[in-house]
């Protein structure tokens, strides 16, 4: 009875924590900007907005407008030279802090997917956004590649919110129950094993009977059968 | 004691010639037929020993066949642990079909009738179905590589393509 | 399935087969003991007694300049010695800022003899007299008073309540001690005051000299002080006269003598020149000392005489300790006390021998004639060599003779030999730096060419970077280059020009980039930098630095980075499972492993630990423990990061392991790029209790990686033991777990048996770091934990598998062979002998 009262007082102690760290969860809109032409100071045009509504959801609404003619082309030529993709990332969180990151990928693996990017949103335990990274799923990498325009049309971005696992802690408990569970079928196995020699070893004895009864009838056969065996 | 004998003989030599003509003249017993073992033909003998040829080869080539009991015996005998004793009588399960196979031909020289091959076909056989056993066995032992795991040692590491330096900052 | 008897056997034997055994002791391994800068020395008739900046108290034999006895106070990070007296017993004052402790040691044998705390109640700068048996301590607080009390230095009694003496000319940074005045420089005058006696009244005498001169203590005949103006000094009876000799501000008196260094320029064989004159008679005399090349600048610490026969010892700005014997002005022993605070660490094999590099040089001619005598005179220096025993400063067939670098805090380069019991090979001693780190551009094993390496180091005064390139095996300078600007960031590219010479890439702060040397190969690198919590990494180019981008870790502490060692190799590359199937580690050369450590209003103050991909930025995993403190202790290694902190809610330290995996299939088996994510990798975690008090933290590493891997963990009580990675490895849950499948069973505390420590009954004192490289033989590897001591061991995690035991009977196996050998042939005379008899039957 104990142990059924304490399980839900357990897990309602787990739950509580975890409120705790993301209690202010909230929405974080992050704007998001890409550079197309390789420059030494880059410059960064408008791609697209994201709202992630809920932090601990991860549930996110995507508005990216079709690219231009002109951003196509030169997302193109960017692939075929093997340059980078770089996109610059505006946090807003809710308490109103704005943060920018990079991202950098190879824009011929972004176009080799056809526009299929993954945008990953990291968080620490509070639920702040620490980095936000771009992402292709590929296995392999490119060294520039020519994709025709008509593959490259709009991004069909997924945004992942990767929140920080709790670290584990030390297992004492399952450890002692374990000692336990061994100490007392240790027990029960001194009790039970009490059984004639016959009964404990019968499998090992009669193969050996067998055996005996075996050679002592097919002797003068089996050694025949061996020689024909060797193909002698 | 043959000089003996011999002195002997020589006592009686003189009698020996007239001996032999009296039982010439003797009649046969009863129920004896001289010419019995005779009426045998030549040509009923030669097909009795060729029989016995094909009689024989069969036992040969059937022989692996008929082994395959006893070797599953002793592969269960041998259970799957890896040790001496079990690893030597898989090596013998499966030694002995392979140089069975490779001596085929001296086996089945003096072999020569119309179902020769198909001797050699059987005999094959049945080597082949216990090399198969053995190899079940080295599976059920775990000494094929078959697991991905066997070959693990031999993938190399990926190549890096990017190259990283740095750490924290020192000003 | 498992039964606990069974672990514990097989950990048994695991573990105790990797302790040595007492005949090993110092076969393979050296420690040597260090004390640190000297602050103060007193000469006794069989020993020297020293107290150190490191805060230690210790005792040198005069004769060799050996370690009697040492011993360790507080953290010389807060706690200096402060007094050092040597009557029969040595007294020591220690401390900082308001927390003193004086105690009481016995010269002989070092053991403490009493002790007791002193804790002010309000900071000031404290100044300590001792006489007799009466300790008085000197609180000046500046421009308004002093506070003066009176202890009994062995109970700490208060022996006259504190008094409180308004004197405006207390300064404190320009006030010394003059037994048993306490004595002052203030507006052009000198006051002193008599604290030891009470009822003593302040007097003052004017000294000429502008508002730039100084005081320093005079330890003479009378009391007096040293009034120092610029370079030179003159001695200050108190309430006598102003002497007239003008001597250097190093002068020490010994009895009635004065002794002065100064640079002996006429002699380019002996640089320094011990100058002296006697106070009373005025007697003056001068010995040049052949003063060892490679020390720094020397000063006089201390130095005691018996009739004419004096001895000096010398303090030099590289820490050296030297003890010179006058009038010889013989140089009995020196100690290189720079090796007590090391700041980088690097191993580097020795060249081939002259004669394989002849042996290899031997088929380059066509001649018959010139390879017929080249090959008869490198035999003839094989057997010369042979006969004479002497192999010299070569490489040895396992690769277990090695020369170890150290970059040392005060700028000093040694070279350290692994055998032979740590005998310094050489010393580079640069001037006026501060060496951050060791980079290795080229090793030995490109012969003919010569090893190269690389000191990177800030100078002192302008903070600008300096690099430096030495011969690490000779020691021989190869250019020092001063950068005008201060270093970022630098590290060695992967790529070998022609003379296999790796480039050293270094960014200045204004992320500037400058390749070294300069005609070098262009490379394409990825670079990233850790500002506080900002974390920005780049890409670089031929035409610079580009941000590629970054990470923002929020208000914390950084507390660790760690990324795999560079010359790891990953030797498997999956884990195989009860199965037999694989399941694929996650190799990420690329990784960063963070750690901070956040304020928190609920859980006080989290640790986070991030692994990073450093080329994308992506954050691949984080984790976060609350309620954690430090010290944190990060090792990365192949596919996986162990770290350890102080878990504050429990009050023990958690060691913690994180794997990570591919899955049960390779995306790519062929090449790794850190751009081609196809899935998540897949973490395992697990988490230990440690029973002891990390301070540092290895991994040992193996020439091809095939060896089971050690974690190396230096523990505050001053041992280093190995545990191993297959005991932290973290368990798959819904897996039997047992020694079929070489697994251990989850134990929430790792074992430590005495046996895992690798430094037997040799604690070590303040360890620092432990410095690991591979060694040629597969098995085994190269340890070196410095910090206060200095230790060299080699371990073997798998044990030396590729070795022929210890104890192997070569002579057995010969005896037998030959036996054989000879039992057959006697046998197959016998065979024929019986075979010719039978056939003649």
């Amino acid at each position: 009875m104990l142990k059924i009262l304490t399980l839900p007082c357990f897990l309602f102690i787990i739950r509580s924590s975890l409120a705790s760290n993301l209690e202010h969860d909230g929405w974080a809109n992050i704007k998001l900007e890409h550079c197309l032409v390789p420059s030494a100071s880059p410059v960064f045009t408008e791609r697209g907005n994201i709202t992630i509504q809920s932090l601990r959801l991860g549930q996110a609404i995507v508005k990216q407008n079709p690219l231009t003619e002109q951003e196509k082309n030169q997302l193109r030529d960017l692939a075929a030279k093997n340059q980078f993709y770089q996109i610059r990332s505006t946090v807003v969180a809710s308490d109103g802090a704005e943060n920018t990151f990079l991202s950098t990928i190879k824009a011929c693996m972004l176009a080799e997917s056809e526009l299929d990017d993954k945008l990953s949103v990291s968080l620490d335990y509070t639920g702040r956004v620490i980095g936000v990274t771009l992402l292709i799923a590929s296995s392999s990498t490119c060294e520039g590649a020519f994709v025709p325009l008509s593959k490259l049309k709009q991004f069909t971005t997924h945004v992942y919110v990767r929140h920080s696992d709790v670290g584990p802690i030390p297992n004492t408990q399952s450890y002692i129950e374990k000692l336990e569970r061994e100490k007392e079928a240790r027990e029960r196995g001194e009790v039970k094993d009490n059984r004639s020699i016959l009964a404990k070893y019968w499998m090992y004895i009669v193969p050996v009977v067998i055996l005996l009864m075996v050679s002592s009838m097919a002797n003068p056969e089996a050694a025949a059968g061996n020689g024909g065996g060797a193909g002698r | 004691m043959s000089t003996k004998l011999q002195i002997r003989r020589q006592k009686w030599a003189l009698d020996n010639t007239r001996n032999r003509s009296v039982a010439e003249g003797l009649a046969a017993p009863p129920a004896f037929s001289p010419s019995g073992p005779a009426s045998s033909s030549d040509v009923s003998k030669k097909t009795d020993v060729s029989r016995l040829i094909t009689k024989k080869s069969w036992d040969l080539a059937l022989a692996p066949l008929k082994q395959v009991p006893m070797n599953l015996f002793i592969m269960y005998m041998a259970g799957n642990s890896i040790s001496i004793f079990p690893i030597m009588m898989v090596g013998m399960l499966l030694m002995r079909p392979v140089q069975a196979i490779f001596a085929t031909k001296s086996t089945f020289k003096m072999v020569e009738n119309s179902s020769a091959f198909k001797q050699m076909f059987v005999y094959i056989l049945g080597n082949c179905i216990n090399i198969g056993l053995a190899l079940y066995k080295c599976q059920s032992m775990g000494l094929l590589p078959t697991h991905s795991s066997d070959w693990l040692a031999f993938v190399e590491p990926p190549v890096r393509l990017e190259y990283l330096g740095g750490g924290v900052s020192l000003l | 399935m498992t039964n606990l008897g069974h672990f514990i056997t097989l950990c048994a034997t695991i573990l105790s087969a990797h302790a040595i055994y007492e005949d090993q002791v110092g076969k393979f391994d050296w420690k040597r003991s260090f004390i640190g800068k000297v602050k103060h020395a007193q000469f006794d008739t069989k020993r020297l007694i020293v107290t150190t900046h490191e805060n230690i108290i210790a005792s040198l034999s005069p004769k060799t300049g050996e370690i009697q006895w040492r011993q360790l106070m507080e953290d010389p990070q807060e706690h200096q010695p402060q007094l050092l007296h040597l009557d029969k017993d040595a007294v020591t004052v220690s401390g900082g800022k308001s927390r003193f402790y004086v105690r009481g040691w016995d010269a002989p044998t070092g053991s403490l003899l009493w002790e007791w705390p002193l804790v002010l109640d309000r900071p000031g700068d404290s100044f300590w007299l001792l006489q007799g048996d009466l300790l008085v301590h000197v609180l000046a607080i500046k421009g308004s008073h002093m506070e003066v009390t009176q202890f009994s230095v062995k109970t700490g009694e208060v022996r006259a309540k504190t008094r409180k003496i308004p004197e405006t000319w207390v300064s404190g940074d320009k006030c010394v001690t003059a037994n048993p005045y306490f004595v002052c420089v203030f507006n052009g005058q000198l006051f002193w005051l008599d604290v030891v006696n009470e009822g003593g009244r302040a007097s003052s005498q004017p000294i000429q000299g502008g508002p730039d001169c100084n005081l320093l203590e005079f330890d003479g005949p009378k009391p007096a002080v040293l009034l120092v103006r610029q370079n030179s000094a003159k001695i200050v009876e108190l309430g006598g006269a102003v002497l007239p000799h003008e001597v250097a501000p190093n002068a020490v008196s010994i009895g009635s003598s004065v002794f002065q260094l100064e640079a002996n320029l006429d002699n380019l064989d002996k640089l320094v020149r011990v100058k002296s004159f006697d106070l009373v008679s005025g007697r003056e005399s001068s010995v040049e000392i052949d003063y060892p090349l490679g020390l720094g600048g020397p000063y006089i610490v201390s130095g005691q005489c018996r009739g004419p026969a004096c001895e000096l010892l010398l303090s030099s700005t590289d820490h050296a300790l030297t003890l010179v014997r006058l009038p010889e002005g013989r140089v009995s022993w020196t100690r290189e006390e720079a090796l007590s605070n090391i700041i980088s660490v690097e191993f580097f094999e020795l060249p081939v021998s002259d004669l394989e590099a002849s042996i290899e040089t031997e088929f380059t001619d066509n001649d018959v004639i010139t390879m017929f005598t080249r090959r008869i005179s490198t035999q003839t220096k094989q057997l010369v060599n042979l006969v004479s025993g002497q192999f010299g400063s070569t490489r040895d067939d396992f690769g277990l003779h090695r020369i170890i670098v150290v970059a040392t805090a005060v700028g000093k380069l040694f070279g350290i030999d692994t055998l032979r019991n740590g005998s310094i090979v050489w010393t580079y001693r640069l001037p006026n730096v501060k060496p951050v780190m060791l980079l290795v551009q080229r090793t030995a094993r490109h012969a003919p060419l010569p090893a190269q390496c690389v000191l990177l180091a800030q100078d002192v005064t302008t903070g600008g970077g300096v690099l430096f390139a030495f011969d690490p095996i000779s020691g021989e300078s190869r250019g020092l280059d001063r950068l005008s600007y201060r270093i970022k960031q630098a590290f060695v590219a992967p790529n070998e020009d022609e003379e296999h010479l790796k480039p050293v890439i270094v960014i200045g702060a204004d992320d500037s980039v400058r390749v070294f040397p300069e005609r070098g190969p262009k490379t394409v690198a990825y670079v990233y930098t850790i500002d506080q919590s900002l974390v920005q990494g780049y890409r670089l180019e031929p035409d610079g630095l580009k941000p590629v981008w970054n990470l923002n870790l929020g208000v914390c502490d950084l507390v660790g980075v760690s990324t795999r060692p560079v010359t790891e190799r990953v030797h498997s590359q999956g884990r195989v499972l009860h199965d037999r199937s694989v399941h694929y580690k996650y190799v990420n050369p690329n990784l960063i492993a963070l750690a901070t450590l956040s304020e928190d209003p609920v859980h006080k103050s989290v640790l986070n630990v991030f692994l990073v991909d450093g080329v994308t930025g992506f954050v691949v995993y984080s984790t976060s423990h609350k309620k954690a403190k430090g010290p944190v202790h990060l090792v990365h290694s192949e596919n996986w990061l162990v770290y350890t902190f102080f878990n504050e809610r429990f009050r023990r330290t958690e060691i913690v392991a994180t794997e990570l995996y591919e899955g049960s299939i390779q995306s790519n088996s062929t090449v790794f790029s850190s751009f081609a994510i196809s899935q998540l990798p897949e973490v395992k975690t697990e988490s230990y209790i440690l029973p002891a008090n990390p301070v540092s933290m290895s991994v040992t590493l193996t020439e091809r990686g095939i060896t089971n891997k050690f974690l190396l963990v230096g523990t505050s009580s001053g041992s280093v033991v190995e545990i191993p990675w297959m005991l932290l490895q973290p368990r798959f849950a819904d897996m039997p777990c047992g020694p079929e499948e070489s697994c251990f069973p989850y134990m929430p505390e790792i074992a430590i048996p005495p046996e895992a420590t690798i430094n037997y009954n040799q604690t070590l004192a303040r360890i620092r770091k432990i410095a690991v490289a591979p060694a040629k033989l597969e098995s085994t590897s190269h340890v070196l934990v410095h910090g206060l001591d200095l230790f060299y061991t080699r371990v073997a995690p798998s044990k030396t598998f590729d070795l022929l035991k210890e104890d192997f009977d070569h002579r057995l196996i010969v005896l037998v062979l030959v036996g054989l050998v000879v039992a057959s042939y006697v046998t197959k005379y016998l065979a024929a002998k019986k075979a010719l008899r039978q056939a003649w039957k």
